[in-house]
């Protein structure tokens, strides 16, 4: 019997980017795993804890693990999301050692997509053809990662360039770009100037927060360059 | 045999041996200071604790008055950099017609170095700020970009060090861990200095005191939270690294790295990118201190923040309210931000559409 995913979306790519979810879904069906996804879901809850809002955090947090209480596998198509699924949440629980086991259990099982494919699949080629010359645009917790590198090589007519010097933040940041947007700006443009100095025609992101961030600043600046998750890569034939 | 090639040991190692001592350290620094003190009076210095940064002040100035000294001079202060602003306005109050003068970041990049050397040798007393206290030999480490701190100590007759107490290291070997760690930040002059000028030695003061200062240090070892701040050797390399700096602003971690903490409203002008964790050569985890911090702020006084993410809470454990509040702010969406636009359907809803 096929091994079963369950699907947590975030609330950024339900509500902004959905495309990705499917591409995600589709990517896992293929590599043999039933898909699943859960209606009750909501959020993870970063916005409140990277904010400082505690309680509100873990109350969001609690909600997420009522909601995946009985899930084998909970596949998150986000690097920022998956760490306060993974790192952050149990750390939330830290005066009640019951609900900190419990978020614990949970949170060892709680993956992001492109280690999902990776380290639980062990799949590094799905078939995917995507013609086009692309780069890559890290996501800020993780450190430049092989990872997504790894599942890119083995896209079919995909040619791949590395940016010159190293990718900074996008500057999007979740609050931080409602709160400080000049600063923010300044960001993007700088990463926005060596994406378009690697002459590729399509960033890929792991993150959707950065990818719209940059997506908004390549059609403000009426570039051609478009901004695809690494699921719309991997499951476009 | 191992070459020596093969026992030069890799950053990600060096990272891990200088947070493996830290730690060590701050978990004993009662028996670290006791230790300290011990080798810096054997060696003929005199050891002072002091709570603040004034009563390090009150210290100098009671020795100035004592030993009718009355200029001072004082040299960078890399390792106090926040703490230094009381010491330097007390240099300058006695500045007189040479000046009392000190030299580093505050320095004007013009000055003559035959002022300096006028100024030092005036000078009754040397002030200067140690990057690393010794506790096997009690000798303190200077590193600085120039050499006024090396001159400072030699040419008065009388030195005094200052310096925060998590600044001790247990061995002198440890250095080889912490000045490798520095090296690439910034050129250096290095000097270790130990206790007053021996009988046999040419040059060297007449008096040598260490003040550890606690300046709020104690405080924070007692926070388990966020102790881990107290490993920070202010070598500088998350200010340099981080993206938001030179966006135009001081960013967060300026008021993170204060002493003590200061909760404040900058706290926000940062995107937790996690740069300055990849490169602290300590291996603070400084984004979730920022976060501890944002923490505290909001325990002390909740604005309009909390009260949006109540709403937000509320919103978000209720799967119903949380998709209709969806499909409304989708479909209010200002045309401004199209950049950053929702989709027409949500994932939920295009996802019953797939399953039928």
């Amino acid at each position: 019997m096929a091994k079963r995913v369950s699907l947590f979306v975030t609330c950024m790519v339900d509500q902004f980017l959905p495309k990705v979810g499917l591409a995600m879904a589709e990517v896992l069906e293929r590599a043999g795993f039933a898909v699943e996804f859960r209606e009750p879901q909501t959020c993870c809850g970063l916005p409140a804890h990277q904010a400082g809002c505690t309680p509100q955090a873990r109350a969001v947090g609690s909600h997420f693990l009522k909601t995946f209480d009985d899930a084998d596998f909970v596949v998150v198509p986000s690097p920022t999301c998956a760490a306060m699924l993974g790192r952050d949440l149990p750390r939330l629980f830290a005066d009640d050692p019951s609900a900190q086991a419990n978020a614990q259990t949970l949170s060892a099982r709680v993956w992001e997509f492109s280690r999902f494919l990776l380290e639980v699949a062990q799949i590094d080629s799905l078939g995917a053809r995507f013609p086009h010359r692309v780069t890559l645009s890290d996501t800020c917790p993780a450190p430049a990662t092989a990872g997504p590198r790894k599942l890119l090589e083995g896209v079919d007519g995909l040619e791949y360039v590395e940016m010159t010097g190293p990718s900074e933040c996008c500057g999007f940041g979740g609050l931080f770009r409602l709160q400080y947007p000049q600063e923010a700006e300044t960001m993007t443009q700088k990463q926005v100037g060596r994406i378009l100095r690697s002459g590729a025609t399509h960033v890929v992101g792991l993150e959707v927060g950065c990818l719209l961030q940059l997506r908004g600043a390549f059609e403000r600046g009426q570039h051609a360059v478009q901004t695809v998750h690494l699921a719309e890569v991997l499951a476009s034939r | 045999m191992t070459t020596p090639s093969q026992r030069m040991v890799g950053i990600a190692e060096l990272r891990e041996r200088a947070a493996g001592i830290k730690k060590h350290v701050l978990a004993n620094l009662d028996h670290y200071l006791l230790e300290t003190e011990k080798q810096v009076t054997a060696h003929a210095g005199h050891v002072v604790f002091a709570q603040t940064i004034d009563e390090a002040v009150d210290y100098i100035r009671a020795l100035a008055r004592e030993r009718g000294v009355d200029h001072l001079v004082g040299a960078s202060a890399t390792a106090l950099a926040d703490e230094v602003g009381a010491l330097r306005q007390e240099i300058e109050s006695r500045a007189s017609e040479f000046g009392s003068y000190l030299a580093g970041p505050a320095a004007p990049p013009d000055r003559a170095a035959s002022f300096e050397m006028e100024c030092l040798l005036e000078a009754g007393i040397g002030v200067t700020g140690a990057s690393f206290v010794l506790a096997d030999t009690g000798a303190v480490c200077l590193a600085e970009n120039d050499d006024f701190g090396c001159l400072s100590s030699a040419a008065p007759k009388i030195h005094v060090v200052v310096a925060g107490m998590e600044s001790i290291l247990p061995r002198t070997r440890d250095l080889a861990v912490f000045l490798r760690l520095l090296s690439d930040r910034f050129p250096h002059h290095i000097s270790l200095l130990s206790g007053k000028r021996r009988d046999d030695e040419m040059d060297g003061p007449d008096e040598f005191h260490l003040i550890l200062l606690d300046g709020g240090r104690s405080a924070l070892l007692a926070d388990l939270e966020k102790r881990e701040l107290l490993q920070c050797i202010r070598c500088g390399a998350c200010l340099e690294n981080c993206p938001v700096t030179p966006a135009g602003h001081p960013g967060a971690l300026t008021q993170l790295l204060s002493l003590p903490p200061l909760a404040g409203p900058f706290l926000a002008a940062s995107t937790l990118c996690g740069t300055c964790r990849e490169v602290c050569p300590v291996k603070i985890d400084l984004p979730r201190l920022l976060v501890a911090l944002r923490q505290d702020h909001r325990l002390a006084r909740s604005g309009w923040r909390t009260w949006l993410f109540r709403v937000w809470a509320f919103l978000m454990q209720r799967p119903r309210l949380y998709e209709i509040s969806g499909l409304m702010i989708r479909s209010f969406w200002p045309a401004a931000w199209k950049g950053q636009r929702p989709a027409t359907k949500s994932f939920r809803q295009l996802w019953r559409e797939r399953k039928n």
